[in-house]
């Protein structure tokens, strides 16, 4: 499965360039809330979108009440622009598979004031909405599927996607995760006290939470025999992609990862290759004390090979950008096995010794061959997606 | 990877919706010849200047849970949570073997109180190997999961998926939230309520209650998602990803939920569930065979439509046999007579009446609209339509074939077959 094209909004602004940039500089991107009124928190900081990207949005695709629904439609663009594919077209069998932890519920925030909730229109009830712009931006001529299931909604899109290829029900599945900084959100981790007053650090031994993003990433996939006949190269390929579930609590990872564990040896098994095989592990680290610990002894448990398994977390740069994230760190994935560079936990000051068993990046990140990345998400009711990506020299044969 | 269509065999079917007690209630309700159950009800947001509306809505429905699901913890759960778990049990349990039923519950332990116990029994002993456990104590008690254990479906047999449709899930704990966050200080929400507010909680309920590790996906949007549901259940289980899928689709009405759906329409409010596992040849039942996903033109969507649903029907009349490769299935449908792709009726989840009635025209058919008899289920339409396919085709003479559509505003559409065994079908993609 050929990776054709990809596209970017995030903290770092629009386009793949700039997130990449924003790796490579080691940019920390989280700051103070300014979107909303977050005074009274005790925890203020997110990670928007600058608003000079905001407004260079009208550019580039129409308005909408949502944001997110504009960053999904602009990261679909440049992905497509990317792949050298029209946005439009009834010849070939475009699918959007799209991931989403919100959806358009965001938009109720806006009315949050004092005393009372303004309710603004109806788009927060009409979850098919979020599609609009890319509706109106892009021709779907296959399905477009919005997918759901948590913070692992990016990857379980670019699975679908997937799934959808090698079927032959599409030709082009533009897969995609997307979210929009949500005052629900910020609410919802403050009372579970999970959210970090300044900066996140996965793995880090003082880790103190996590801090909500936004964005859109987006995958251009299609077989690799259609990206060669049209004179092109793949930036990537695919190599697997497996999913499981904790099935043990609504918040809490099961305690030794178990849905984690299972995901890396599907990923593993179906790409035919062994822990070692592994460059590098982009993992979920969101940086709340709990859920790292857990990652890190089921990465090295899954992962146990002749070396400790390469490991950084994005979410010190980028915060957790919820349904957005995984596909962003598949944005990011690609350009690592396209420039031999894993990036570092750019935050990270002393490593937990409880995640003793992975070799955690230094912050300046390393360059080296990269050959194959694993990707990891999950999520709050315990549904875990994991994608194998490797570099594009054997997808082009 | 194996061949998606055609690949799936439905074993049971859990409802909980109003003024269903079983399966051909089901059918009666939707094909019009009884009526749901429906009432006036007034909804209200407090702390919020959304004014109360009086709506013609369905329910509420009980989730009536069945005995043997471990109680505790669940009055914290959402109410469409509590309706997705108790339908998925009841699905799993109507799909577990009967030597595990037995040992769950001697005979005379059934409990007869309750709607129609008979016709479930019916159900589960003549209609083609399909089980249906009712929404009723009796017919959920017939079988009996273990506290906190896993059913005869999915004990030992690998990992089991669980996808799951809906709009509406965690919308009211959503809204919540924000009301919360406008009239309490920082940090004094609930908890409980805020992991609830995103839409995978009725997948993430039925995976953990019933310790379902497969893989757990949730689709939203509109009327199509719980078709996505059933095909990418089809998917997991034609990978290996997955032995086995719970797939259910659900809807709750609150003044939150009103704004997302239509006003022409009752809101409905219920939820159900499909045990399915891979069909392998000689297999009884129903089926779930060939389907077709499209983005239909907006412009063109009546003749588009008209198009997509002529597509899905057999050229030049009714076509005979089994599916390739089923030699068993060739011999029973020599017998039992073939029965045409759309010579029942074809059931159609779409909010646009016009649009249905025009579907009239090209389909042998009648076309039972969802929507115009239960009401707008949001992303849960297309699902039910399906569901009601099962229900329609179990109690009829095999072979039978229908077939279940659903086509949003957008023009984002799909159709699915369903039939019992050796009706005419084939593998080829429309």
């Amino acid at each position: 499965m050929a990776i054709s094209g990809v596209g970017a909004v995030s903290g770092a602004g629009l386009g793949t360039e700039a997130l990449w940039t924003a790796v490579t500089d080691r940019r920390v991107l989280t700051g103070p809330v300014t979107r909303y009124d977050m005074s009274r928190y005790p925890a203020r900081c997110g990670v928007e979108v600058p608003s000079a990207a905001v407004v260079a949005l009208d550019s580039v695709v129409p308005g909408h009440e949502s944001l997110a629904a504009r960053y999904l439609a602009a990261a679909a663009l440049e992905g497509l622009r990317d792949a050298g594919l029209p946005a439009h077209g009834r010849q070939r069998r475009l699918g959007a598979f799209v991931g989403t932890v919100m959806a358009n519920r965001p938009l109720l925030d806006r009315g949050i004031g004092p005393g009372g909730l303004a309710v603004p229109g109806h788009g927060w009830a009409r979850p098919d909405d979020l599609l609009d712009t890319l509706r109106k931006t892009v021709q779907v001529t296959g399905p477009t599927v919005l997918l759901a299931p948590g913070c692992a909604a990016g990857n379980s899109a670019i699975a679908a996607g997937c799934r959808a290829i090698a079927s032959g029900e599409v030709d082009v599945a533009v897969c995609a995760g997307v979210s929009e900084l949500s005052l629900e959100i910020l609410a919802m981790f403050t009372s579970l006290r999970a959210l970090a007053v300044d900066t996140v650090r996965p793995f880090d031994v003082n880790r103190r939470g996590t801090i909500p993003g936004e964005g859109a990433g987006v995958l251009v996939l299609e077989p690799v025999d259609r990206v060669v006949a049209r004179g092109r190269r793949p930036l990537a390929q695919v190599l697997a992609c497996a999913a499981a579930a904790d099935a043990h609590n609504p918040t809490q990872p099961h305690p030794d990862g178990n849905g984690l564990v299972s995901t890396v040896h599907g990923c593993l098994d179906r790409a035919g290759l062994t822990a070692d095989d592994v460059d590098w592990v982009c993992a979920h680290g969101t940086g709340t004390p709990a859920s790292d610990g857990i990652e890190a002894r089921a990465v090295a448990k899954a992962l146990a090979g002749r070396r400790r398994p390469v490991v950084s977390s994005l979410k010190g740069q980028f915060g957790h950008a919820e349904g957005a994230a995984a596909a962003l760190e598949a944005v990011v994935a690609v350009r690592a096995l396209a420039e031999n560079f894993v990036p570092g936990n750019v935050t990270l000051i002393e490593p937990d010794p409880a995640c003793g068993g992975i070799d955690l990046v230094e912050p300046v990140g390393r360059r080296t061959p990269v050959r194959t990345v694993l990707s990891q998400a999950f999520g709050f009711g315990g549904g875990v997606s994991t994608i194998l990506l490797g570099e594009a020299e054997s997808a082009a044969g | 990877m194996l061949p998606v269509n055609d690949c799936l065999s439905v074993r049971g079917l859990g409802l909980r919706l109003p003024g269903v007690t079983g399966p051909q209630d089901l059918v009666r309700l939707v094909g019009g010849t009884s009526a749901a159950p429906s009432e006036v009800r007034r909804f209200e947001a407090p702390y919020t200047d959304l004014d109360p509306v009086d709506r013609l809505a369905a329910g509420p429905v009980e989730p009536r849970m069945p005995p043997g699901v471990a109680v505790r913890g669940l009055r914290a759960l959402p109410h469409e949570s509590l309706l997705a778990l108790a339908a998925a049990v009841t699905a799993e349990d109507a799909a577990s073997p009967s030597d595990l039923r037995l040992a769950a519950a001697s005979p005379s332990d059934l409990p007869l109180a309750g709607p129609s116990p008979s016709d479930l029994r019916l159900a589960a002993a003549s209609q083609r190997d399909v089980r249906f456990a009712g929404a009723s104590p009796g017919g959920a008690g017939w079988t009996g999961t273990p506290p906190g254990g896993i059913s005869g479906f999915a004990a030992g047999v690998g990992p089991v998926a669980v996808l799951w449709a809906s709009s509406s899930a965690g919308l009211a704990e959503y809204a919540t939230i924000c009301v919360e966050a406008a009239v309490l200080d920082p940090g004094l929400s609930s908890p409980i309520i805020g992991p609830a507010s995103a839409f995978n909680g009725p997948a993430a309920t039925v995976s953990i209650r019933l310790g379902l590790d497969g893989p757990n996906e949730t689709v939203t949007g509109g009327t199509t998602a719980g078709l996505t549901a059933l095909i990418e259940a089809g998917r997991f289980v034609a990978d290996g990803a997955a032995a086995r899928a719970l797939v259910g689709a659900s809807a709750t009405v609150s003044r939150w939920s009103l704004a997302g759906l239509a006003e022409d329409f009752v809101a409905a409010e219920g939820a159900g569930c499909l045990a399915v596992q891979p069909w392998h040849d000689g297999d009884p039942g129903v089926r779930l065979g060939r389907f077709h996903r499209v983005g239909l033109d907006r412009s063109r969507l009546v003749t588009e439509s008209r198009d997509l649903v002529r597509a899905a029907l057999p050229p030049g009349g009714p076509r005979l046999g089994a599916p390739p490769g089923t030699g068993a299935a060739a011999g029973r449908g020599a017998t039992g007579g073939a029965a045409a792709v759309g010579s029942g009726p074809m059931i159609v989840s779409a909010l646009d009446v016009g649009l249905v009635e025009a579907l009239a025209e090209v389909h042998p058919g009648p076309v039972w609209h969802l929507e115009r008899s239960l009401g707008d289920f949001g992303a849960a339409g297309g699902f039910m339509a399906v569901a009601c396919a099962v229900a329609y085709c179990a109690g009829a003479r095999a072979p039978t074939s229908l077939l279940a559509l659903a086509i949003e505003p957008s023009g984002n559409a799909a159709v699915m077959e369903v039939f019992t065994w050796g009706a005419s079908t084939s593998s080829s993609v429309w």
